[in-house]
């Protein structure tokens, strides 16, 4: 206790001094805290629409279907254990511990002649009673509703534009089915979505299913089946339970991946979280330095007091824990400022998003890219953790300047002359 | 000078203290000097390969054919024109070309088997096509277009996707000119295996006579003029001047850079991150200048106040501490270029293998497996200069604090 | 015209309730040449006075008049530029600047004092340095240097740029009595040699003896004066 309160008392001799130490290891916690929000964030905003549009946390298809994707080939479709078809597998892995629902989906390509302009767009014939209960897709319908039934569709935002048409509309458009033959068919437009991603909302019609399936010659398949956990982290496990049901029931020519197969770019950025473990510490190991060099300074400053000390029967570790509780003060009082300045703005931008557009006058180029808009995470693990850190590492480093201090030789310390 | 010198003997007082926060600037730099190497090294092997295989230094096309190919819509072939002469001349005219070549983009379907896919045709002229690109060189399978018969070279991921070998039936399914659908038939004549994810799936090469026939295209009809320019400085500045001299005649003259408009928006995205990330450790080395500034001011307190006496004015100790805050970010920055160069050489011959880390090709960069940096001898004198400037800002207010204690106080400091 | 005068020089220190009052009202002058030494207890006022004739402070209340120009009205630059032509400085604890060698310490402070190219510099350096027993030691630091030798550093460095004025505060506390005296020899030869002005505090007798004028310093005030040859 009596360390405690030297140690508290010394960090107000020079006010200054602490001042700068504690800047510097809160401004390293505020960047820590900052680019974890910024990681997070784009996790959960940027890769949710891997997720919802594209793979669930788990996807199966037949093997050979996720070699050739790009063709999208109706050729291997998921066709249940044994050709019983679909909904007696999706019934199966519903059963699984860790699936909470299944969203199954046909995708096929589909083109439409306006003006003697061909454009190309892909179809996704999908559920609607088990996509009204859970999917994403009823969350960003902009106008309308979801495909119900017939020759319902549901129109991503700029496809509609590119087509010309509205809501209520009636289109016409051809796709090959099964055998290879081309087709038309007359849709009536009943909704409008938009996900935000131009990938999606230019290129994407939704119908029933059942629709799909008729019209395309397929019975009861799918191409894809889409299975979702409660929770992102569950994926792991889930695909191994999924695996295992396959194996158990024969469907090897079905395969399983993970949501973050869907782009390698999600790997990439895993890769990249990854490596910013390190950085995070080397931010913060960048800001004990400076607390280490201020430590020594004080050490040096403090000599004779500390043979004072000596000379009155402290131990070397009573002397080293005044100096390292110094330190540790200093780390907790910046991490603590730092979590909180983070704290603060990471909400504000969990809530505005960073619009990259606004230095979009740093370079010209810039202006190329479409309105990408971070939104950071503001949680409370994140602050805790990034405050933590600071103090760990900081008292960490105080050790060395801390040993120096209580290495002294008593007498050698009540004679230290300064230069 | 003797400010220098005592600023200079100064920084060799607390040498720990010296060396370790100056580290924290050699970190800044040897990030920027890596970043940067690594940057324009992809960068540059990215457009190499986008020049040699898909959009060479310069193309000319018209205005609306560029537009819908750049939103990835069904190529028109009604903006394809017949070169005059004239144009011809002055491209042949311009200062660096090196060779020029015509094709004729369009948009069919890909069929074998019971599968289709989408593909840009790119016919080409067998005899100029060489003097522009080098998609040539990366056969891997049967032969190239040659002469003026039938047959297309493929990609090897398409291959793939339709299990492939040369010699093996196709069709193209297109519209042509008239809107009618019409087909092209023949065998895969090779394969090709180029360092540009695209061109290895998405497009397929067929001779320019059996592609106007099919197209009932009038025989000279063209969508773009590819040229090829001795460098890519002066594909830029030709590629304007081009564009000055054609322009009210409803072409468009476009650099490789105004092609790839995604790749160089790229570009700037990693430079705004690099610069953000830089931003941040100097940020962290400047809270260290401050830092040595002021633990160097308190202990120094007496030398301040007995310079004071001899006459100096607080102009003149300012610029002693300013002068060693110079020198601490000199220290720094020149261990970050010693180090940054190792790492940029290393990079710069050795490469990066990037294959441990994962597969580029995926995700849709043109490049190889093996990344290699760029040594840009610039870089390290930029951002030399641009530290220790950083070093001398970060240092003036503390400067002031420390001159402005008073001579009084200080000589009488214990 | 005196070199110094002063007239009813009042300094307090300090704001609002804890006022010190370190001089109460101080009258003096100084003529050239003189040698004289201010005499006091510790707390009588001693420092205070010679950093007010040193320029390094200003008094609260009076006038210092030093060489014609009255320090109250000049700014800190003013100031300085009046401290580096007129005043030589010694310290108790010497202060010297330990990354400079004894001979760079003494130039440093000739170059500050005399703008521009000065051939005759390192002939004065050395000849000053000399002249107080270091010219075997020019290249020395000060850490290399004794207690001594060090002052005699500090008295060289205050005499080489011809001031009109050195003051020196306590210059021997800090140094054993045989030091002293070699160091106050040292001053009162340059006194006689250059005609310099020399103002110095004590408290010890010893140093008293060299003096020609002293004056003795009591709580702020001016309490004895007595002159001797």
């Amino acid at each position: 206790m009596q360390f405690t309160r030297i140690a508290w008392r010394n960090l107000k001799r020079n006010k200054v001094r602490t001042f700068i130490a504690i800047l510097a290891i809160t401004t390293v916690v505020v960047i820590v805290v900052f680019a974890r929000g910024l990681m997070v964030g784009i996790t959960d905003s940027s890769f949710k629409m891997y997720i919802d549009y594209m793979f669930g946390h788990v996807r199966i298809t037949h093997e050979e279907y996720q070699i050739r994707e790009a063709l999208l080939s109706l050729d291997y479709t998921v066709f249940g254990f044994n050709e019983a078809g679909v909904e007696a597998m999706i019934g199966e892995i519903e059963e699984l511990d860790k699936a909470e629902y299944v969203l199954p989906r046909i995708r096929f390509g589909a083109m439409a002649s306006i003006n003697d302009q061909l454009i190309r767009m892909i179809g996704v014939g999908i559920d609607p009673a088990r996509e009204d209960q859970h999917g994403t897709l009823k969350d960003d319908i902009k106008a309308g509703r979801l495909p119900e039934m017939g020759n319902e569709i549901l129109l991503g935002r700029g496809l509609l534009k590119k087509l010309g048409v509205e809501t209520h509309d009636r289109i016409t458009l051809m796709f090959s089915d099964t055998h290879q033959s081309l087709r038309g068919r007359t849709f009536e437009i009943v909704g409008v979505s938009e996900a935000g991603v131009a990938a999606l909302d230019d290129r994407f019609f939704y119908l029933p299913i059942d629709t799909a399936r008729d019209m395309l010659w397929l019975e009861e398949e799918a191409t894809e089946l889409f299975v979702f956990a409660a929770q992102t982290r569950e994926a792991d496990a889930l695909k191994e339970e999924i695996d295992g049901l396959l194996t158990e029931r024969g469907g090897n020519q079905y395969s399983t991946a993970l949501w973050n197969k869907a782009d390698p770019f999600v790997d990439f950025y895993y890769e990249v979280a990854k490596v910013m473990d390190l950085v995070y510490v080397l931010f913060i190991v960048m800001g004990a330095v400076v607390i280490i060099s201020t430590l020594t300074m004080i050490v040096r400053e403090r000599t004779s007091e500390i043979g004072m000390m000596a000379a009155l029967g402290l131990r070397g570790r009573d002397i080293m824990k005044v100096f390292v509780l110094e330190g540790t003060f200093m780390g907790i009082i910046g991490s603590f400022l730092g979590a909180i300045i983070g704290g603060i703005i990471t909400f504000y931008y969990s809530k505005a998003g960073i619009h990259v557009e606004d230095f979009a006058m740093l370079s010209k180029d810039l202006e190329l890219i479409i309105e990408p808009v971070f939104y950071l995470a503001f949680n409370l693990e994140n602050l805790i953790v990034s405050f933590a850190l600071g103090v760990i590492v900081v008292t960490l480093s105080c050790l060395y300047p801390a040993y120096k201090a209580a290495k002294l030789e008593p007498v050698d310390a009540l004679h230290y002359i300064e230069e | 000078m003797y400010l220098l010198k005592i600023a200079f003997r100064n920084l060799f007082r607390r040498r720990g203290r010296t060396l370790i926060l100056s580290l924290i600037l050699t970190l800044a730099v040897v990030f920027f000097l890596f970043m940067e190497s690594m940057m324009m090294g992809l960068m540059d092997i990215t457009f190499a390969n986008i020049i040699d295989l898909e959009t060479p230094h310069i193309e000319i096309g018209r205005e609306e054919f560029f537009l819908e190919a750049d939103e990835g819509n069904i190529l028109p072939l009604e903006e394809t024109f017949v070169p005059d002469d004239d144009m011809l001349m002055a491209i042949n005219e311009t200062q660096g070309v090196l060779g020029m070549t015509k094709v004729l983009d369009f948009s069919a379907d890909f069929i074998a088997g019971r599968h289709e896919f989408p593909v840009r045709v790119r016919a080409i002229d067998p005899l100029t096509f060489g003097e522009v690109f080098r998609n040539q060189e990366y056969l891997v399978e049967g032969e190239f277009i040659t002469g003026n018969g039938s047959g297309i070279v493929i990609g090897e991921r398409l291959a793939e996707f339709f299990d492939l070998q040369s010699g093996d039936f196709f069709t193209l399914r297109f519209q042509d000119r008239r809107g009618a659908f019409n087909t092209m038939q023949g065998d895969v004549k090779g394969i090709v295996s180029v360092p540009h994810p695209d061109m290895n799936l998405g497009t397929v090469f067929v001779a320019k006579e059996q592609a106007t026939k099919a197209l009932n295209l009038q025989e000279d009809k063209v969508s773009q003029i590819m040229v090829r320019m001795e460098n890519r400085d002066q594909a830029l500045t030709q590629a304007q001047k081009l564009g000055v001299e054609f322009a009210g005649r409803d072409y468009q003259v476009r650099s490789y850079r105004d092609a790839a408009e995604l790749l160089v928006a790229l570009e700037a995205w990693g430079y705004l991150e690099t610069y953000f990330i830089l931003a941040l450790f100097l940020l962290v080395g400047g809270i260290g200048i401050v830092s040595a500034i002021v633990l160097a001011a308190i202990e120094r307190v007496k030398e301040i106040g007995m310079m004071k006496a001899l006459g100096l004015k607080e102009n003149e100790i300012v610029r002693v501490f300013i002068l060693e805050a110079a020198g601490i970010g000199a220290i720094g920055s020149l261990i970050g270029c010693v180090l940054g160069a190792v790492v940029v050489y290393w990079l710069t011959f050795y490469g990066l293998d990037m294959e441990a880390f994962l597969d580029l090709g995926d995700l849709g960069v043109p490049m190889g497996d093996k990344l290699y940096g760029a040594w840009n001898t610039s870089s390290f004198v930029l951002i030399f200069i641009f530290v220790v400037a950083i070093a001398i800002i970060a240092s003036i207010i503390p400067s002031y604090w420390a001159a402005r204690k008073d001579p009084v106080e200080a000589i009488q400091h214990r | 015209m005196s070199l110094l005068e002063l007239e009813d020089v009042k300094k307090i220190y300090g704001q609002g309730e804890i006022k010190v009052f370190a001089l109460r009202g101080v009258d003096l002058e100084i003529e050239e040449g003189e040698f004289t030494t201010i005499f006091g207890p510790s707390g009588s006022g001693k420092t205070t006075l010679l950093n007010l004739i040193g320029a390094l402070d200003k008094p609260t209340s009076g006038r210092v008049q030093l060489n014609g120009s009255s320090i109250g009205e000049m700014n800190k630059n003013q100031l300085a530029l009046l401290r580096r032509q007129n005043i030589g400085f010694i310290f108790q604890s010497f202060n010297l600047i330990p990354v400079l060698t004894a001979y760079e310490n003494v130039e440093f402070a000739l170059k500050i004092a005399e703008k521009g190219e000065n051939r005759k510099a390192k002939e004065k350096v050395e000849n000053i340095l000399s002249r107080v027993g270091l010219g075997d030691m020019l290249h020395r630091r000060p850490n290399q240097l004794s207690g001594g030798q060090n002052q005699r550093v500090a008295v060289a460095r205050a005499l080489v740029k011809e001031p009109k004025l050195v003051l020196a505060d306590e210059p021997t506390a800090n140094l054993d009595s045989e030091a002293s005296k070699e160091v106050l020899e040292i001053m009162v030869r340059m006194n006689k040699e250059l005609n310099t002005t020399f103002i110095f505090s004590t408290h010890d007798p010893m140093v008293m003896e060299y003096a020609r004028r002293l004056l003795e310093l009591k709580d702020g005030m001016i309490c004895r004066e007595e002159r001797r040859e």
